[in-house]
């Protein structure tokens, strides 16, 4: 089989997996050293598919061939895909090759299981390896973890890799049994348990070896069985805080070529998975809790998004005095971001806030034009009802959703 | 009115600092902007040497930097009526809401949002390696005058391999230790890159027709970008394959048309044990396992005479799966010592072997278990200490004293340790290490670390002197 096929094949195995980030590392580079690659602060993206995600790392896995057959997954060992291995050296040409031409910032290598756990960590790390210490690459390495491997194998990977992460894959331990037998929960928890220490730490001593200096991550796939997204964001709240996680990436689930029968054949819930990433991003960077967000069990709204259903069901913080207001508050308010509210407490040390301030920032005025007061203006429906308002604001066509079915 | 001529930004700065010292207001200057690619203009920009010579604060001079970057008739004018006002005490003039600062800002932005694009679309193609010629040679159309900003990546990224980046401003090229600046040069277009070939086919198997959202690849792919990237070509028919709803057979079918074969192996096999299927791994008697990641069993040798139970398994002990493991027994391996007693000589385990906490602002933060959480675990705390036989127990904490059956009025943990006869073995309450540890009040720290030490020392004395249960009163206390 020819490179241009096992990249074919691997790389449309691999893309189920949606993490793409390529920051958070520590600085580094190369100029005038041996070897290539650096790290850039912000993470840099190289093209964007047609599904509108970017490619910032040449994602596949080193090979399908897989001995656990979990059935939301194309490269199950049922499943009547063709199959094919990468050769480590064939992968670290091709990584230094396209990273030369300034197709990647790095790779992401993920495999399915074969012969046995530990064997598929040790081709992993092999990859990654090869790439440090023989072509001294200073790139981008995300390396996925196999929970079942030895833990000295997964200390070893994170030696190399920038970041590691361990699929959760379901957001339910219910999920898991049914859907992936051979997994289990708590060896998942374990692995992600063991990066958290090992990078804690590292961090702990200036001079300690590096281990996965950028974090870990990990994945849930979202409408693959019937969980709420209340149990999906407390999961992903309990995943963060137990293991440090950097982010939560949530995988709308895509129907699968030759899918097994257990599983839903429609369209990925698009809309779903982007309100979650907008409520875990609200948690993350707003101070938000799981519990403002989404008080009772069910799903985050499809017709507003999750701040403005905050802010519509906790009307007694509004109208927020932009003039007086803590930088939190004025977060919370929506239609202004983190960003913006930082801005217009450094302008109001100078002056008034008024507002045509807002619009000059580019706040969403069509929403924030009933959450706020500033000194020459007050809200003329102050009165209404949420109900109201949510009807008025309910995004009835999402400019960048509008093909997606719900 | 006054003819000001301006290359790049620190001669820019230098032109206004002078400006501003001789009053001349903004309206009375007409900047021209001088095209030159001479190397000495084009070096190195030093932050630092500005900062100190203009008396301007980095964060400002940053802005004005890029600002002066965007490509516009206004281009050294706005920046400067927007320094002329700052110099005059408005120190609005430079932020954002300000008429004047939005645009300053915006057009920082701009700048970075180019620079920063540049960095991710610019695509090299690799030339035969020549004497003196560099190898990988760019050509890139940006938004703006942002080559100076971009290079540095470059240099950082390639290291000692040669690279030439031209822009319609200018060009840069690299000998693998430093940048040399000079006039646009003409690239021809190369084709037929074997590793173009190669990603154009990694770009069509990675994307997926399920999620297909043109729209948002647009929002981050604007055309003037799109076009000068390889792979683009291949973005149209992709589109239409997706719409044509032959989604899955389009993206199998070029995989499905390649030899296949079937694996036939048993996950079984593959699997390696780490959780077990019994014992404390399958504990369901309480909601604590939910969230645990390990279930946090006693440590020690089997014939340990003294046995330390704490409260509950806490964060670093749920990630390793080890009682004590943590900063809490570091604490309580000096403890240990101090009453002159080794780690490796006792046995360490909790009453409560999963760790109860609440998540704030997602980190986990340590509750002490609830009644009904001890009394669930009892029972494997009971077969641990059955197996152990240990002459004597200490209780550290109210929850572990309760585990042991002690009541809470048993409990005078601010008097001398005391020793209680219990079930054939000594038990002996005192503080919780993480009191003594993280009590905000300091004298109570301090009387709690007393007493741990204390009961400890009393724990070795009875061990030592071999005081046998069955021939003493109920309750023993030792002068210590």
């Amino acid at each position: 089989m020819d490179i241009h096929q096992k990249l074919e094949i691997l790389a449309a195995a691999a893309k189920y997996d949606v993490s793409c980030s390529s920051s958070g590392a520590p600085k580094r580079g190369s100029a005038g050293k041996a070897g290539i690659g650096n790290v850039a602060p912000m993470g840099v993206c190289h093209s964007y598919t047609p599904d509108g995600r970017c490619i910032s790392l040449l994602k596949v896995l080193l090979t399908n061939f897989c001995t656990y057959d979990c059935s939301y997954c194309v490269n199950r060992r049922s499943s009547d895909v063709p199959r094919a291995r990468f050769k480590a050296d064939e992968l670290v040409s091709l990584t230094l090759d396209f990273y030369r031409r300034n197709y990647i910032e790095g790779l992401f290598l993920s495999s399915g299981i074969i012969r046995s756990a530990d064997y598929t960590m040790e081709q992993l790390t092999l990859v990654a390896r090869k790439l440090r210490e023989e072509h001294a690459f200073r790139g981008y390495i995300h390396l996925k973890t196999i929970p079942d491997a030895d833990p000295s194998l997964i200390t070893l990977a994170g030696q190399y890799a920038d970041r590691l992460s361990a699929n959760i894959e379901l957001p339910t331990e219910e999920g898991i049994v049914r859907l992936a037998p051979e997994k289990k929960v708590q060896t998942i928890r374990r692995a992600m348990g063991q990066i958290r220490a090992r990078i804690d730490e590292a961090s702990a001593e200036r001079k300690a070896p590096r281990f996965s200096p950028a974090g870990q991550s990990t994945q849930m796939i979202v409408g693959a069985d019937a969980t709420d997204d209340h149990t999906i964001l407390k999961t992903a709240e309990n995943l963060y805080g137990a293991y440090r996680l950097r982010r939560v990436y949530y995988s709308a689930f895509s129907p699968i070529p030759f899918s097994a029968g257990q599983l839903p054949n429609q369209a990925p819930p698009l809309l779903r998975e982007h309100r979650l990433y907008q409520a875990d991003f609200l948690v993350r960077g707003y101070g938000f809790s799981i519990k403002e967000l989404l008080p009772e069990p069910g799903n985050l709204s499809l017709d507003i998004d999750p701040k403005l259903a905050w802010a519509l069901s906790n009307r007694a913080f509004f109208p927020v005095d932009l003039n007086a207001a803590d930088t939190w508050l004025i977060a919370r308010v929506p239609g202004i971001g983190v960003l913006n509210a930082q801005r217009i407490v450094t302008l109001r040390r100078q002056r008034k806030i008024r507002f045509n301030d807002l619009v000059r920032l580019r706040c969403q005025m069509t929403k924030l034009r009933n959450f706020i007061q500033t000194v020459d203006y007050l809200p003329q429906h102050a009165e209404q009802s949420s109900e109201a308002l949510k009807a008025k604001l309910a995004e009835r066509q999402l400019p960048l959703f509008t093909n997606m079915s719900v | 009115m006054q003819n000001v001529h301006v290359t790049r930004f620190d001669d820019w700065l230098r032109q206004v600092t002078a400006l501003i010292a001789a009053e001349v207001p903004p309206d009375d200057v007409h900047w021209v902007h001088d095209p030159a690619y001479d190397q000495t203009l084009m070096s190195c920009f030093d932050m630092r040497h500005v900062a100190a010579s203009t008396a301007l604060p980095i964060a400002l001079i940053e802005r004005l930097r890029l600002a002066c970057a965007y490509l516009d008739p206004e281009r050294w004018s706005l920046p400067y009526r927007v320094l002329w006002r700052w110099h005059h005490g408005d120190r609005s003039a430079v932020l954002a809401g300000d008429p004047e600062g939005t645009k300053l800002v915006r057009r920082a932005q701009a700048v970075s949002k180019a620079a920063h694009l540049m960095k991710g679309f610019i695509r090299f193609h690799e030339r035969p390696e020549a004497e003196g010629d560099p190898r990988f040679v760019a050509s890139y159309v940006p938004e703006h005058d942002v080559l100076a900003f971009v290079a540095p990546h470059f240099l950082e990224r390639m290291g000692r391999t040669t690279w030439l980046i031209s822009t319609p401003s200018g060009s840069v090229c690299s000998d693998g230790t430093q940048l040399n600046w000079g006039a646009p040069v003409s690239i021809p277009s190369s084709g037929g890159d074997a590793s173009e070939d190669l990603w154009r086919h990694y770009y069509r198997s990675t994307f997926n027709p399920e999620r297909l959202n043109p729209e948002l690849m647009r929002a981050h792919l604007p055309h003037r970008h799109g076009v000068a990237l390889p792979e683009s070509r291949d973005a149209p028919a992709l589109i239409s394959a997706a719409r044509l709803g032959e989604s899955r057979q389009e993206q199998a079918r070029p995989v499905a048309s390649s030899p296949a074969s079937q694996v036939y192996s048993c996950g079984r096999s593959a699997h390696r044990v780490r959780c077990s299927d019994e014992g404390l791994d399958v504990c369901r008697q309480c909601e604590l396992w939910e969230h645990a990641t390990y279930p946090v069993a006693g440590t020690g040798p089997s014939d340990a005479q003294i046995a330390l139970v704490g409260e509950q398994a806490d964060d670093h002990d749920d990630l390793v799966g080890e009682a004590f493991s943590g900063p809490l027994g570091r604490f309580l391996d000096t403890v240990l010592s101090e009453a002159g007693l080794a780690r490796e000589a006792v046995f360490l385990t909790h009453a409560v072997k999963h760790f109860r906490f609440e998540t704030r602002q997602l980190q986990r933060v340590y509750r002490s278990p609830a009644p009904h959480h001890v009394e669930a675990c009892k029972g494997w705390l009971q077969r641990e200490l059955e197996v152990l036989a240990p002459r004597v127990v200490v209780a550290l904490g109210l929850s572990a004293a309760t585990a042991l059956g002690l009541s809470g009025d048993a409990l005078a943990r601010d008097a001398e340790p005391s020793a209680i006869l219990w079930a054939g073995c000594w038990i002996i309450p005192t503080w919780h290490p993480g009191f003594a540890l993280r009590s905000k009040d300091p004298a109570a720290r301090t009387r709690a670390r007393a007493h741990i030490t204390a009961s400890l020392v009393l724990a070795r004395q009875l061990v030592d002197q071999r005081y046998c249960p069955s021939d003493t009163s109920r309750s023993f206390t030792l002068n210590v």
